[in-house]
């Protein structure tokens, strides 16, 4: 085996929680999670009962006061018939069903944690639910040169608020588990603010001129995740929806 | 609010029935003009008004385990037309004769009635006394101490919701009662009504908070006090929700946002509900509710219940967890169908 | 995928020359000295950026190779024009399945234009012969799980290539093996961690920088768990807690694995990577692939969410199962 000049090991690296990085800027670094029932839906919701019965309560609906500013989106009538539509058929149409990207805001209120790495030219949110990952581009790359589930994120700092603008989706990712859905017109703006060590504050405007009479907006806090040791693990779900999507070609199905 | 007749000692007052009188007619009139309340008593000379401590963030202490059994029906019975209070002389021959009926032995010979009636006071906590006021009913007005008369839609809805019993009785778990259920207690309501057993409540206040945790079926209402504004109207809830503030040293709390399967005696999911909380004596509280719901009633009405410390505490009751009812009940009634289809000849 | 690339190196050999010098194994070529990286601003040796893997080098040496260790740089230029016009020639045929099966060239795949500067015939340093020391338990259930693939090459799912699945890509390992396109990388670094997003398929290795422990025991993963540390200006990183089917050459859950990444150039990052696994391998083996410096930007791979080659798989396999009763 080759070895390298064996030098003396590094001081073990510390992982610094101030609230300023090197450069001056807010510190995001380190592993967040909601604790909104947002990705159930984003607007406010009673309890109910889940689409599958065998689940019984572990896949009930739990309820949450919403976290759209005024309450309610500003659907289109035909857009609105079409979220319905969505929701009445969500375990075919939810692309969280099928483990698919789940796009940008969907992704920092998914029911699992994620990590940001923050440097002075990119900051690097990956997120353990699916290995999504999304680079924000903190000098602007110019217009997004593909379609893509999670966008293209570009990022600059407003005081002490990280601004992230959003383009270049394409049409496939919802905004949560009720139907709320864009087209690939969708044009989204994050603002990400500390508020103590250990929270942050967290807006997105979102707007479809496709979909929705107007721009609107969500917010809600993230927090930190405080174990020992935390670290993000594997959430690789494409293996748990192989049954689902491609059991009816199994030579032997599995019923 | 003090009431006439009202002493933490039963009967140790007397009162003659033109007093009584006049401080009825005060008392309504109060709660016709909707409700302004004042710590001090309204005109009754006697009893000293008593201060309740206060707890550590400044509230009027209401915290404890309390009861609120009570023989007291909510509607006056037909026997009482016209009586609003009892005489405290009469308390005691009355409080007897309701509890050994209650503990007759019903059992007959057949097996249903065997069942059906074997259940005597040992398995019920119904209570053994009268509320503290000595009204004859729990309902304050309207004066008659009944439900007003129903709306059209009240009646409709009613009678649908019979029809539906009578005709299905026992198809599927919805067709039951929210008890059988083990979903809603009318002890938790709200409003906070007695019922068969475990009466029993325990209050907890801290910072900007009121908490009523009701032994059935371990529901607890969280109240806040801030001022917030309830939850959007699109979101039902079984209890509604709550919001409260104090005024004086009573706890005014309003709830709203009630799903149309509640039903509290036939309410509608428009049903909006004033509680008050006040603390008379160290012993008691005088718990009183206003029902507003246009769409069921013709006019609102409104009732009081008293509720006594208990030394006792609060229990865990695992209703659902040991639900064997349900089964049984609907068990049962798919038997009762095969054995009439056969018999049928089917 | 090593398979194909050594078919395509050897037969380039074959064509290429007689009488080349056999050289036995060398130290490899030394390394640039005296390059000190930039630090980051918490310390770090900044290796950040995007880096790409592709090589025209396997990772085994071709048996037609066996005791060459090194190419000269002309035996190397010719091999790198040859594979460039095999990789790119027109082999459809006149019937549909070899037009479909042979109809991608060039344009479809990014499997770099040059081997690796050092000229070794392998990406593999250790053992001398730039070949896998594989164990004999390891053989027999390398063969065996051959013969089940051969027996069963689309029952379900499960039976597909990891790639196929798009559960985990040869780029991503770990080790990160170059793949037959998209072998980018963007590594960043922050106190306490370096992070390495992977092109394929959008994972994002975090790798912990403080001396915590693994995962306990009872975990597994794809991609295993990671550790890193420096030492001078190399990021060691061990990584194990890998799940019984990541099966890396074969290897099993109880593979370690020891990457090395140095900055040796500011447009080169070594990554030099051991593999144990005394159950599969009959000693530890090391290999060496430069990362070069590259413009980027690195793409959303939403492979899964495109995936029609499975049900197309799986789906062909049962009408032709249908058609032959």
């Amino acid at each position: 085996m080759l070895l390298l000049a064996a030098l003396p090991a590094a001081a073990q690296a510390t992982i610094t929680r101030g609230p300023r990085t090197a450069d001056g800027k807010p510190n995001l670094n380190g592993i967040w999670q909601v604790l909104t029932e947002a990705n159930w839906d984003l607007q406010g919701h009673a309890a109910a009962a889940g689409p599958m019965i065998p689940l019984g309560a572990i896949g009930a609906m739990p309820p949450g006061q919403g976290v759209v500013e005024g309450e309610e989106i500003p659907y289109k009538p035909e857009a609105l018939a079409t979220k319905k539509a969505n929701f009445a058929n969500r375990l075919k149409l939810d692309p969280e069903v099928k483990c698919y990207l789940p796009g940008v805001p969907r992704a920092t209120y998914m029911p699992f944690p994620f990590q940001i790495v923050q440097t002075p030219q990119f900051i690097l949110i990956s997120y353990e639910y699916a290995n999504a990952a999304r680079t924000i581009y903190m000098q602007d790359p110019g217009p997004a040169p593909v379609d893509s589930w999670m966008g293209q994120s570009v990022g600059h700092w407003e005081g002490d608020t990280l601004v992230v603008d959003v383009t270049g989706f394409n049409d496939q990712s919802w905004f949560d588990r009720a139907g709320d859905y864009h087209t690939d017109a969708l044009h989204v703006v994050e603002r990400y603010t500390l508020h103590g060590a250990d929270s942050l504050m967290y807006e997105a405007t979102i707007e479809d001129k496709n979909v929705f009479t107007r721009p609107w907006k969500i917010s809600m806090p993230i927090y930190r995740r405080q174990e020992k040791n935390v670290q993000l693990m594997e959430f690789k779900c494409v293996e748990f929806v192989e049954e689902l999507m491609y059991g009816q070609y199994r030579k032997k199905p599995a019923n | 609010m003090l009431f006439p007749g009202f002493s933490a000692e039963r009967g140790s007052k007397k009162r003659r029935p033109s007093d009584l009188m006049n401080l009825r007619h005060v008392f309504v009139g109060v709660l016709a003009a909707a409700l302004a309340v004042t710590a001090a008593g309204q005109g009754l000379a006697a009893k000293k008004a008593w201060t309740p401590a206060r707890t550590a963030d400044g509230q009027p202490d209401l915290q404890g385990v309390w009861t609120n059994a009570t023989i007291t029906p909510l509607e006056r019975p037909a026997d009482l037309a016209g009586k609003a209070y009892f005489a405290p002389s009469e308390v005691a021959a009355y409080e007897k004769r309701i509890v050994e009926n209650a503990n007759v032995d019903r059992r007959r010979s057949d097996v249903t009635a065997d069942v059906g009636l074997a259940y005597n006071e040992a398995w019920w906590d119904r209570g053994t006394h009268v509320v503290k006021t000595l009204r004859t009913s729990l309902i304050v007005d309207p004066a008659d101490g009944k439900i007003p008369a129903l709306t059209p839609d009240g009646e409709r809805r009613a009678a649908a919701v019979a029809e539906q019993r009578r005709l299905h009785p026992a198809d599927g778990p919805e067709d039951r009662g929210l008890t059988e259920r083990c979903i809603l207690w009318p002890t938790a309501g709200p409003p906070m009504m007695p019922s068969a057993y475990n009466n029993n409540y325990q209050i907890f206040q801290g910072q900007g908070y009121v908490a009523i945790m009701v032994e059935m079926i371990h529901d607890v209402r969280i109240i806040p006090l801030d001022g917030r504004p309830h939850l959007p109207s699109g979101v039902r809830q079984w209890l509604g929700d709550a919001r409260g503030h104090w005024e004086g040293n009573t706890l005014v709390v309003e709830t709203t946002n009630f799903t149309d399967k509640t039903r509290f005696r036939g309410s509608s999911e428009n049903l909006r509900l004033t509680e008050r909380f006040t603390r008379t004596d160290p012993d008691t509280i005088l718990y009183e509710y206003t029902v507003n719901d246009p769409a069921t009633w013709t006019k609102p009405w409104t009732a009081q219940v008293t509720m006594t410390k208990s030394d006792s505490r609060v229990y865990e009751y695992a209703c659902h967890e040991g639900n064997y009812g349900m089964t049984g009940i609907l068990q049962g009634a798919r038997a009762d169908e095969k054995n009439s289809a056969k018999a049928g000849g089917k | 995928m090593g398979g194909y690339l050594e078919k395509r190196f050897c037969i380039a050999m074959l064509i290429g020359a007689a009488g080349l010098a056999v050289t036995g194994w060398a130290a490899p070529p030394p390394k640039p000295a005296n390059y000190t990286p930039p630090r980051t601003a918490d310390g770090q040796p900044d290796i950040q950026g995007v880096w790409n893997n592709a090589t025209l080098t396997p990772l085994e040496r071709p048996a037609a190779m066996a005791s060459k260790a090194f190419l000269t740089p002309a035996e190397a230029a010719a091999y790198e024009k040859q594979a460039l016009e095999q990789n790119n020639r027109d082999r459809r045929g006149t019937d549909a399945t070899s037009d479909l099966a042979g109809a991608y060239n060039q344009a479809w795949f990014d499997r770099g234009s040059k081997v690796v500067p050092s000229l070794r015939t392998s990406l593999i340093i250790d053992p001398a012969d730039g070949r896998i020391p594989y164990s004999e338990e390891g053989q027999k259930r390398m063969a065996a799980a051959a013969e089940y693939a051969r027996a069963h090459p689309t029952d379900g799912p499960e039976d597909l290539a990891l790639a196929d699945r798009c559960i985990l890509w040869a780029t991503a390992g770990p080790p990160m093996l170059p793949g037959p396109y998209n072998s980018n990388y963007q590594i960043f670094q922050a106190p306490g961690y370096v992070a390495i997003a992977i092109e394929m398929i959008h994972e994002v290795r975090i790798i912990p920088l403080d001396r915590r422990p693994h995962l306990p025991g009872s975990v597994r993963q794809w991609l295993g768990d990671s550790r890193g540390h420096w030492e001078g200006n190399t990021l060691v990183v061990e990584t194990s807690n890998f799940t019984d089917k990541s099966h890396f050459r074969g290897a099993t859950a109880n593979m370690r694995l020891t990457e090395r990444f140095t900055r040796t150039d500011a447009n080169t990052l070594t990554y030099e990577f051991t593999v144990e696994d005394p159950a599969t391998f009959a000693k530890p083996w090391t290999a060496s692939i430069p990362m070069a410096k590259s413009a980027g930007p690195i793409y959303e791979y939403a492979c899964h969410e495109g995936n029609y080659a499975v049900p197309g798989i799986l789906g062909g396999a049962r009408k032709q199962e249908a058609a032959a009763k």
